[in-house]
């Protein structure tokens, strides 16, 4: 684990008793959590845990139902007491999505746009911003990622591993004060794995936030400052040291650990 | 794109045929404007055989000599013979005249002249029949007759028999060739032209009812009713009239006691003799096909107001369609939607045409024959095409517009640049198989006095007495404009199937 100083720092990302339910069924109880700038956070559970839902109500896919989420200085507070108009909060939902870039498990490239359009697409629809800049920013990012070569490219020409950098690229190009990675390389075959995680890599040492939902243990171990084990709709324990992981102290944790190191990836995936 | 496609339409709109969106807005004081069906066959107006580009008929020397007198010059406007009457309600010309006759129901909607023309009614039967010789003897049996006309009525009044309406007297001969019925009861200056032309009718019985024509002014016009009056008075005071009347062989008892002019006839049957000449004139194969030649300067000017009316149509009818596809899957006023897709799906399409181009005059919207022709076919054929785009929509995945909507887009932003660019080109082939119904579905405006490809198929027929050649040559062009269409829907779906899915190795889109 590496681990970065933060003291005197206020938090870049606060969760404060968020709760979210689909349906009937409480799918976030009472999370509260802080991560600081140029963080990376890994955050794992088994599966139907929460953990994506987590995710996606940082960056307001998903609007919480309680508690309130601030990404710098935005916030969507649904604490009891604040009564805001439906009208506001999809407002300020989506101020938050385009400051908080999102990478998904299924790559969601568009299939109709070359890479490097992809890339451009957010900047010039969202942002206003000219082709010519446009492109030039997308062209820095695909450079950053590894991909400026093949920037004319469909995504249906490229390989997964590259389909993925090409995601990280688009969602960069909108200059997001996070990264959220939702299981970025759930869906690749095994021999790609590496480079996407080396791209989060890069950017870890560049100092971007960046949190994760992944399987990927010895990733979570070698790169993130601390990680965050869920179960059912709860934070059980944050493992910020090295020794944490192989002692956790919670037994949910220490079950599930267990498993994922015995058993594939694969496997805890579907399972 | 957006700018493309405003050029493009500027250009369709500037080789638009202008004479198509006004037919009689004329406010030219030395033109009167008359209208007719050149379908109606001899001798009132069709197109003369021998160059079929010229409409003749005894009604039309009679308006010339008529608006001559009145100092005037006539123009004719094509009109369906059923829609004649409502025609003027919407002042689609100033007269009608077409063997109309004066009745108490026609007097309900419109002034008519005095009369310039008095004939009955005759009954044709086929040349072997023996026992039809009166309309008696009709009794029990099939009768037939036009649709709408003053026999129809009478007929239904005499009851005992039954009664088949023709929307053409050439197919009422048909039917009576092919003993589909007994008889065929009609005008007699009808069966004074057909039966000779007609192998094996002959005409039977006296004369039945007393048929008066006048020339029809709109409800309340009187000036232009009392001119025309004037008018039909002088001709046939100098003897005008009956000379038209002579040439077209249909000067009768009637008219010689209605002017009491009994004289001898002097005057040849000129057009008559040429008409019949015409008609019994055996050609030869050659000069058959010189003929459908002939027919193609007029077959190229009504393929393309077809060609026209498709296109605007399928213009419009793909805009409402794609806001009716996003209203129904992206807005809360999902019910307006379906509510017009279903509505319109659940009624024929002519009676869709019908009742815009008929009866909206009713509530005050009166419109052109094109603009009511596009709108009909449009507003038709967008609940087909928002069940197209619909499909298209939801095909495209909807983690893709969860990808848009953390890049920060609104939901029309997605919509706009993401969502509909990917459904697009799903929804090409069949938008463009579509297009191919629209362009022969686009021969139904024939009903609402458009000179389209079957409304001039239905002219030529007609005067030629000759469905079978010029209905294959019709077949044939509208075919051959289809092709184009076709191989553009080919095309789509090749491409597609290329690049659209071609989406198995990495699977982007499994997760909806």
């Amino acid at each position: 684990m590496q681990k970065h100083d933060h003291s005197g720092q206020s938090a870049l990302i606060r969760l404060e008793n968020v709760t979210k339910s689909f349906d009937n069924t409480e799918v976030l109880k009472n999370i509260t959590l802080s991560i600081f700038e140029g963080d990376l956070v890994s955050i794992i559970g088994p599966s139907g845990c929460g953990k994506s839902t987590l995710l996606r109500c940082i960056n307001a896919l998903e609007i919480i139902d309680g508690g309130s989420v601030r990404v710098a200085d935005m916030v969507l507070d649904r604490r009891a007491g604040t009564d805001v108009s439906h009208k506001e909060i999809e407002k300020r939902a989506h101020r938050l999505r385009q400051s908080v870039g999102m990478v998904f498990q299924t790559f969601n490239l568009f299939p109709h746009k070359t890479i490097v359009e992809n890339a451009m697409m957010a900047p010039m629809v969202v942002q206003g911003v000219n082709k010519e800049i446009a492109r030039e920013i997308a062209l820095r990012q695909l450079d950053k990622v590894g991909l400026k070569s093949l920037a004319e490219r469909r995504p249906d020409q490229l390989s997964g591993g590259q389909i993925q950098r090409a995601a990280i690229a688009r969602a960069l190009a909108m200059s997001p004060n996070v990264m959220l990675y939702d299981e970025p390389t759930s869906a690749l075959d095994p021999e790609l794995v590496g480079e996407v995680l080396s791209v989060m890599r890069e950017l870890n040492a560049e100092g971007m936030t960046q949190i994760i939902v992944t399987h990927e243990m010895q990733f979570a171990k070698d790169a993130s400052d601390y990680i965050v084990f869920m179960d059912k709709g709860e934070i059980v324990e944050i493992l910020a040291e090295e020794f944490m992981v192989e002692h956790p102290k919670d037994i949910r944790t220490q079950k599930f650990l267990k498993r994922i190191m015995s058993l594939g990836r694969e496997d805890v995936t579907n399972g | 794109m957006g700018k493309k496609f405003l050029l493009w339409l500027f250009l369709l709109l500037s080789f638009f045929p202008h004479s198509l969106l006004s037919q009689s807005n004329d406010n030219n004081d030395h033109i009167i404007t008359f209208g007719a069906d050149a379908r109606s066959g001899a001798p009132y107006c069709f197109a003369d055989p021998n160059n079929p580009a010229i409409i003749k008929g005894f009604d039309v020397d009679i308006i010339h000599a008529v608006a001559e007198v009145m100092g005037k010059r006539a123009v004719f406007v094509q009109n369906s013979y059923e829609g004649l009457i409502s025609g003027l309600g919407r002042n689609n010309y100033d007269v009608v005249i077409d063997g109309i006759v004066i009745t108490p129901e026609h007097l309900a909607e419109v002034d008519f002249s005095t009369p310039y023309y008095v004939t009955s009614q005759t009954i044709v039967v086929p040349d072997n029949n023996k026992t039809i010789n009166s309309l008696e003897d009709c009794r029990g049996k099939k009768v037939g007759t036009l649709t709408g006309s003053e026999a129809f009525m009478f007929l239904e009044k005499f009851g005992g028999l039954t009664v088949l309406s023709y929307e053409q007297e050439v197919s009422g001969y048909q039917d009576l060739l092919n003993g589909r019925i007994d008889a065929f009861i009609i005008d007699a200056p009808v069966a004074i032209y057909y039966v000779p032309t007609v192998k094996g009718l002959k005409i039977v019985g006296g004369a039945i009812d007393r048929l008066m024509y006048g020339i029809a002014v709109k409800k309340g016009n009187i000036v232009l009713r009392d001119e025309l009056s004037a008018a039909i008075a002088i001709i046939k005071q100098n003897g005008k009239l009956r000379k038209i009347l002579e040439k077209w062989k249909l000067w009768n008892k009637e008219m010689a006691e209605l002017t009491e002019d009994r004289s001898p006839s002097e005057t040849e049957p000129t057009e008559y003799n040429s008409f019949v000449e015409s008609m019994n004139r055996s050609i030869s194969f050659q000069e058959r096909i010189d003929r459908y030649i002939s027919f193609l300067p007029m077959f190229a000017k009504a393929a393309w107001t077809t060609i026209i009316v498709s296109l605007f149509s399928m213009i419009m009818a793909m805009s409402l369609g794609l806001i009716l596809a996003i209203i129904r899957i992206y807005t809360p006023f999902k019910f307006i939607a379906v509510a017009y897709i279903e509505i319109i799906r659940g009624t024929p399409l002519l009676v869709q045409l019908l009742l815009i181009f008929y009866g909206l005059p009713n509530i005050g919207i009166r419109l052109d024959p094109f603009v009511a022709g596009v709108i009909g076919l449009g507003l038709n054929y967008a609940a087909f095409e928002a069940e197209n785009y619909r499909a298209g929509l939801l095909s495209v995945p909807r983690s893709q517009y969860e990808a848009a909507k953390a890049l920060g887009m609104t939901q029309w932003q997605a919509l706009r640049y993401v969502i509909l660019p990917q459904s697009v080109r799903l929804v090409i082939p069949p938008v463009t198989n579509d297009f191919i119904s629209l362009l022969k579905d686009s021969s139904l405006v024939s009903m609402i006095t458009i000179v389209d490809l079957t409304q001039q198929y239905n002219l030529l027929a007609t005067t030629y007495y000759d469905y079978f050649g010029i209905g294959i040559q019709v077949a044939l062009i509208y075919f051959i404009i289809g092709i184009p269409f076709v191989m553009l829907s080919r095309w789509a779906e090749r491409k597609i199937g290329r690049n659209g899915l071609r989406r198995k190795k990495y699977s982007f889109n499994l997760i909806r």
